[in-house]
């Protein structure tokens, strides 16, 4: 027998009075996986998260958590507290008053709460904080003590709200690895809720891009990280994903005219008028009509801006350019949008 | 090593500190003034009662007055947390047709003097009036009338406490609560309700402080309390008893005044940066129940009863076509009055506010404590102990004459309104004073200033806002008072509208205190008002 | 304030006195115009306005002090020799003759107090009665029909009056006639008919007013009280009448207000000369028809609402016991009833 999908979002819209914030939002996280929402600030991933939870009422679509719909055309079947999620907050909202112990065991009942308290500080390295309040311990420690209060009531899915918000770069690859070995470990469905590109593509199984749209956000493409990195379906999502600039082409079966040069296109792409260009999509070659501007230390490589006749371009490369004058040539099929 | 250069000093540093001193002084006057006549009680001129202090506290009755006193203050607290703290729960937290409205009119009783509520309510709800004959009540007046009228009296300050720290709390807590399976009542307790106790605590502790010093509201609902009795044994020229409920008086209201002044530092609660503006959700039955009750309560007994009585004493002294007294003289009187005493009041609470906000260190410390002291003091307390510091002075002196033109002259009475009020014109003019940057008058000897022209040029402007909401504050409050014009005032002449109204609600000339308490509560809501459409400091 | 410029005047006038070698007071010189200084325990409501009259009948300006008549009485004591005031109104007799009997009142001329029947001044002539007020009950005439009204007032002690009634044990009248009944019968009589009283749990007023009102609207029946009070109001609308007790019962008190000229005064011409005001025709007239009290010149008839008493029916009180208030305070004070 099938598990229940944790989580199925079904045509999911909602607005504040007449300002859309969501509209037509359909996506689903399956048994064990680790889903990244991706998205610029102000694009209702809070709104998602908060209607999801309970904590607002959509007006339109289907919430299903463990094959229960909650929530469905504006109508609550389920409120917050009967949910099974977990939620970890932006900034951890633990309880004060109570202990790093009592705090995990809050949603928990029976006596086997103290057995369940002892594996979840275990696993979430916390053992030796059990019995000190919240306010003593670091901001990485108390973002795990979120996790192990929702973690303990093993709810359908977990959701992190932007978990990399208040944490210093220096810490973001330990933080983002620890928050992950912890969830894959519990077997736990999550859903975590970003703007960090960087996080989202590293951390997750798979990525749902939510981008801006004229009646509220709207997901723009689902798909590994890779997938939704080297292949967007367009313009919009290839920015969100990663450094982009376009090149105006014309796409004559698999092959593009650009100002630049003509390319190679990949062959799965659908877009035909313009050129997706990351820094590391094209590379320098001496001899050539345009002009390096400024190079930047990137290590272990360097980020050089050259001039063209399109505007200046930012090019990865390996090793600091010898020549002024280049000419710039992708190293693989290039890709489209339109 | 160099000594540091003591010219580093801002410009009036030494004069502040001097006027705080000053300050300090005034307020101990009228406690010198008790005991002067504490110590060495004078013999009653007619025969009267035996002055020994020990002989009056071991008299019958002194325990239940002391009780009395104890059991109003505590009804007041535990009512006014409970009405307070709903309302302010529903106005932050609660979604409900008609919540801005609510929210709004549920604090306007702030402005109403104790006595206006006390005796339009005692009215309508004794029989004779409309309420008291529909429910069949006798009489509202007594200790347990004092508690419903002074519980809607401090109410709404602890509605804003709690306010403020509710929305300093954020929801985020709650939610999480709620996310772990908690009931709407656990997450609340788990969520919210820590953040609140400290508010909670300092509301209630205010509200008892407040309705043990109250004189207004007790004297006209005849509650056996010791504000109440103190400025009876006055009238009566009791002084040795005066003194005796005066002492008993402090040592109720001392320990209070500590109390809030160490729980005022927790007062706010804890916080975190941004706090996410909690969701508002729609109350059950009971607890949307239980805040239309509080609500009812607060409006009906704090606004509705207070307004509508009064016009309706005035429209029925014209139809039963009775002569009103002209209202000139009062409006004259208390305009003049009011606002000599706001000027006083501000300038006096100059030095402080300057300590508190441009220094460290034991002044600044020292200079809140000194604002903030006589505020604690009932006002019926300052009065009697500035009458007895007259009197003691002047005796002292072997001139027992001067006392009268000293009362007459009204000083003791400019005094004791100043005193009472110094700490709410303390408030504005200290935040006016933060706002000056010490640095800037490092800056200006940089560049050659004299400290005359930085005193004019830099400090008076960014003062007189301060300085003049401090007056403003001080001008409505002194309006409005009771106890230490009558005690003071009387001698002077001065028929202010608070006296208007006493003196014709006493004698049942309803139409005429209606009069002057309509006018009294209008400009007083106005004042109200203006402050609320302000964003607050 | 007129009160705060005459008062600051009268100290230096008063400065000027006692630095005259001879102890006399000073002649007043010819062209200032004398100002006559009253404190006054009856309230400004019901005499200010014939004391607003002086100046226009008299020629002789006064300044008032109002205040409370054991307050100022005090304070005339206190400030001794050196006292401003000229002339003390006093709203009951006990502490005119308190006063009396200190010193702290001139004699006053035979032609003055021969202008009032002798029952109406001091028998030392140092005060003079300027009207009458005579203590009755205040009763609902329906809720207390004719047959229930008391013929004693000893009788309000019975317990079939238990919640009906109301008093004003902190009026000055109130107090004066405890002081008239423990002259009448004596302190043990008078002790136990207050007690009997108290237990009735008697509604407290401030003043005497409100009883009026108050047995009009039915929260209490029965009120103690100074005649002249039901007439402030439509007593026939509310339904209230006085009512005496039977002749010479211990209820029937009449009570003087009165009027002395503070010995040592300097104004003594100016303040005989008010004092004769207050008792001639015209501020008898006004004492009967504007505040309905009983005149004490004779030939002045009272107010026709107002039932004449015949001095029969009036009990006899020695006034020296009225003049005994530092007793009756402390008895009150140690009943509890103050």
């Amino acid at each position: 027998m099938t598990p229940p999908t944790p989580l199925s979002v079904h045509a999911l819209g909602h607005a504040f009075g007449q300002v859309g914030v969501l509209d037509q939002v359909s996506f689903e996280v399956g048994p064990g996986e680790v889903v990244a929402l991706l998205g610029p600030s102000g694009v209702g991933k809070t709104t998602l998260l908060r209607a999801i939870a309970g904590l607002l009422t959509p007006g339109a679509g289907r919430v299903e958590l463990a094959g229960v719909s909650v929530v469905n055309d504006g109508l609550e079947h389920v409120p917050t507290e009967r949910r099974r999620v977990g939620l970890v907050f932006q900034d951890y909202a633990l309880f004060p008053h109570l202990s790093v112990a009592d705090n995990v065991a809050f949603g928990l009942q029976g006596p086997s709460t103290a057995d369940r308290v002892a594996s979840l500080l275990a696993l979430t390295e916390l053992s030796p904080f059990a019995g000190r309040r919240p306010q003593t311990l670091s901001g990485g420690q108390q973002q795990r003590v979120a996790l192990a209060r929702a973690l303990a009531t093993e709810p359908a899915v977990l959701l992190l709200d932007e978990p990399f918000a208040n944490v210093d770069p220096a810490l973001r690859l330990a933080l983002g690895e620890g928050l992950r070995r912890i969830v894959v470990e519990s077997g736990q469905a999550a859903l975590l809720i970003t703007h960090d590109r960087d996080e989202a593509l590293g951390l997750a199984d798979r990525v749902l891009v939510l981008a801006p749209g004229s009646k509220g956000g709207t997901i723009a493409q689902s798909g590994l990280p890779d997938a939704v990195y080297s292949h967007p379906v367009s313009a919009t999502v290839a920015g969100l994903t990663g450094p982009a600039t376009f090149l105006p082409g014309l796409r004559r079966d698999d092959e593009v005219e650009t100002p630049l040069g003509t390319w190679a296109v990949d062959g799965r792409c659908i877009g035909g008028t313009r050129v997706v260009v990351r820094p590391e999509t094209l590379q320098l070659i001496v001899g050539g009509p345009w002009t390096i501007g400024r190079v930047r230390s990137a290590p272990p490589g360097f980020l050089v801006q050259v001039h063209t006749a399109e505007g200046p371009i930012w090019v990865a490369t390996s090793r600091r350019p010898t020549s002024k004058k280049v000419r710039l040539s992708p190293l693989d099929p290039v890709w489209m949008v339109d | 090593m160099p000594a540091a250069p003591t010219s580093h000093t801002p410009p009036g540093t030494r004069t502040a500190r001097a006027a705080t001193v000053g300050v300090g002084v005034l307020v101990l006057v009228p406690a010198l003034g008790l005991a002067a006549f504490a110590l060495d009680p004078p013999p009653d001129p007619f025969g009267g009662p035996a002055p020994s202090l020990l002989d009056l506290l071991a008299a019958p009755g002194m325990g239940s007055l002391v009780l009395g006193t104890l059991a109003l203050g505590l009804g007041v607290a535990l009512g006014a947390v409970l009405v307070g703290g709903l309302l302010a729960y529903a106005a932050e937290r609660l979604d409900f047709p008609g919540r801005r409205w609510l929210s709004v009119l549920t604090v306007l009783p702030l402005a109403l003097p104790s006595y206006i509520i006390a005796s339009t309510t005692s009215r309508a709800l004794s029989r004779g009036g409309p309420i008291g004959d529909l429910l069949g009540l006798q009489r509202f007046g007594g200790v347990l009338a004092a508690v419903v009228v002074l519980t809607v009296a401090t109410a709404p300050y602890v509605q804003l406490v709690v306010r403020a720290a509710l929305s300093r709390a954020g929801g985020a807590t709650e939610e999480a609560a709620r996310t772990l399976g908690a009931s709407p009542w656990r997450a609340f307790q788990h969520g919210t309700l820590p953040a609140l106790r400290p508010a909670l605590a300092y509301g209630g502790l205010v509200a008892l402080l407040y309705a043990t010093s109250d004189f207004g509201a007790v004297a006209v609902l005849d509650a056996p309390v010791l504000t109440w009795r103190l400025f009876e044994a006055v009238t009566h020229q009791d002084l040795a008893r005066a003194t005796l409920f005066a002492l008993l008086l402090l040592a109720v209201v001392g320990p209070l005044y500590i109390g809030t002044r160490v729980v005022r530092g927790d007062s706010a609660g804890p916080g975190v940066a941004n706090p996410r503006a909690a969701a508002r959700r729609r109350p059950g039955w009971l607890l949307g129940g239980a805040v239309a009750l509080a609500a009812v309560l607060q409006i009906g007994l704090g606004l509705i009863i207070p307004v509508a009585s009064q016009l309706s004493w005035v429209l029925d002294g014209l139809h039963r076509g009775l002569a009103f007294a002209p209202l000139v003289e009062p409006v004259v009187h208390s305009t003049l009055a009011a606002a000599v005493a706001a000027v006083v009041t501000a300038a006096l609470a100059l030095g402080p506010a300057w300590g508190a906000g441009q220094q460290r260190g034991p002044w600044h410390t020292a200079s809140e404590q000194v604002a903030y002291l006589p505020s604690a003091v009932p006002g019926v307390l300052v009065a009697f102990g500035l009458l007895l510091a007259g009197l003691a002075l002047t005796r002292g002196l072997g001139h027992a004459e001067w006392y009268a033109p000293l009362l007459g002259s009204g000083v003791l009475l400019v005094t004791g309104w100043s005193l009472r009020f110094v700490a709410e014109a303390f408030g504005p003019l200290r935040a006016s004073a933060l706002q000056v940057d010490p640095r800037l008058w490092q800056a200006a000897r940089v560049l050659g200033g004299q400290r005359g022209r930085y005193l004019s040029s830099v400090v008076a402007p960014a003062l007189a806002p301060g300085a003049g909401a401090a007056a403003l504050v001080a001008f409505v409050a002194v309006l409005k008072e009771l106890p230490v014009t009558l005690v003071l005032g009387s001698a002077t002449g001065l028929r202010p509208l608070p006296y208007r109204i006493w003196d014709r609600y006493s004698e049942a000339l309803w139409h005429d205190a209606g009069l002057a308490g309509l006018v009294l509560v209008a400009v007083a809501l106005g004042a109200v008002w203006s402050t609320l459409k302000e964003p607050s400091a | 304030m007129r009160t705060l410029l005459l008062s600051l005047t009268a100290l230096l006038v008063g400065c000027g006195d006692t630095a005259t070698p001879t102890g006399e007071p000073a002649t007043p010189k010819v062209e200032e115009a004398p100002t006559v200084t009253i404190y006054s325990g009856r309230g400004e409501s019901l005499i200010g306005p014939l004391l607003d009259r002086v100046e226009a009948e008299t020629g002789v300006k006064v300044a008032v002090q109002y205040g409370g008549t054991s307050e100022l009485a005090t304070r005339l004591l206190a400030e001794g020799q050196a006292s401003p005031a000229d002339v003390f109104l006093a709203q009951d007799p006990g502490h005119l003759g308190a006063l009396a009997e200190r010193g702290v009142l001139a004699p006053l001329p035979e032609s003055l107090l021969a202008q009032v029947s002798p029952a109406y001044r001091d028998d030392g002539g140092r005060w003079i009665g300027t009207s009458g007020r005579l203590r009755v009950l205040v009763v609902h005439s329906e809720r207390v029909p004719e047959a229930e009204r008391p013929h004693s007032l000893e009788e309000l002690a019975d317990p079939r009056w238990k919640g009906r009634l109301g008093w004003a044990p902190g009026n000055g009248s109130f107090q004066a006639h405890v002081s008239a009944l423990r002259s009448v019968w004596g302190e043990e009589r008078t002790r136990a008919w207050l007690q009997g009283v108290s237990a009735n749990a008697p509604t407290v007023y401030p003043k005497n007013s409100p009883q009026v009102e108050a047995a009009g609207s039915g929260a209490i029946d029965v009120g103690w009280v100074n005649h002249y009070y039901l007439y402030k109001f439509d007593h026939q609308a509310l339904g209230v009448v006085n009512h005496s007790f039977e002749p010479g019962d211990a209820g029937n008190l009449m009570m003087l207000s009165g009027a002395g000229i503070r010995a040592g005064s300097a104004q003594a011409e100016a303040a005989e000369t008010v004092v004769a005001f207050l008792v001639s025709e015209t501020a008898q007239q006004y004492f009967a028809e504007q505040t309905r009290e009983y005149p004490t010149r004779p030939g002045v008839s009272t107010h026709p609402d107002v039932p004449a008493i015949a001095p029969e029916a009036l009990v006899v009180v020695p006034q020296d016991a009225l003049a005994d208030v530092g007793a009756t305070r402390t008895m009150l004070q140690e009943l509890g009833l103050q």
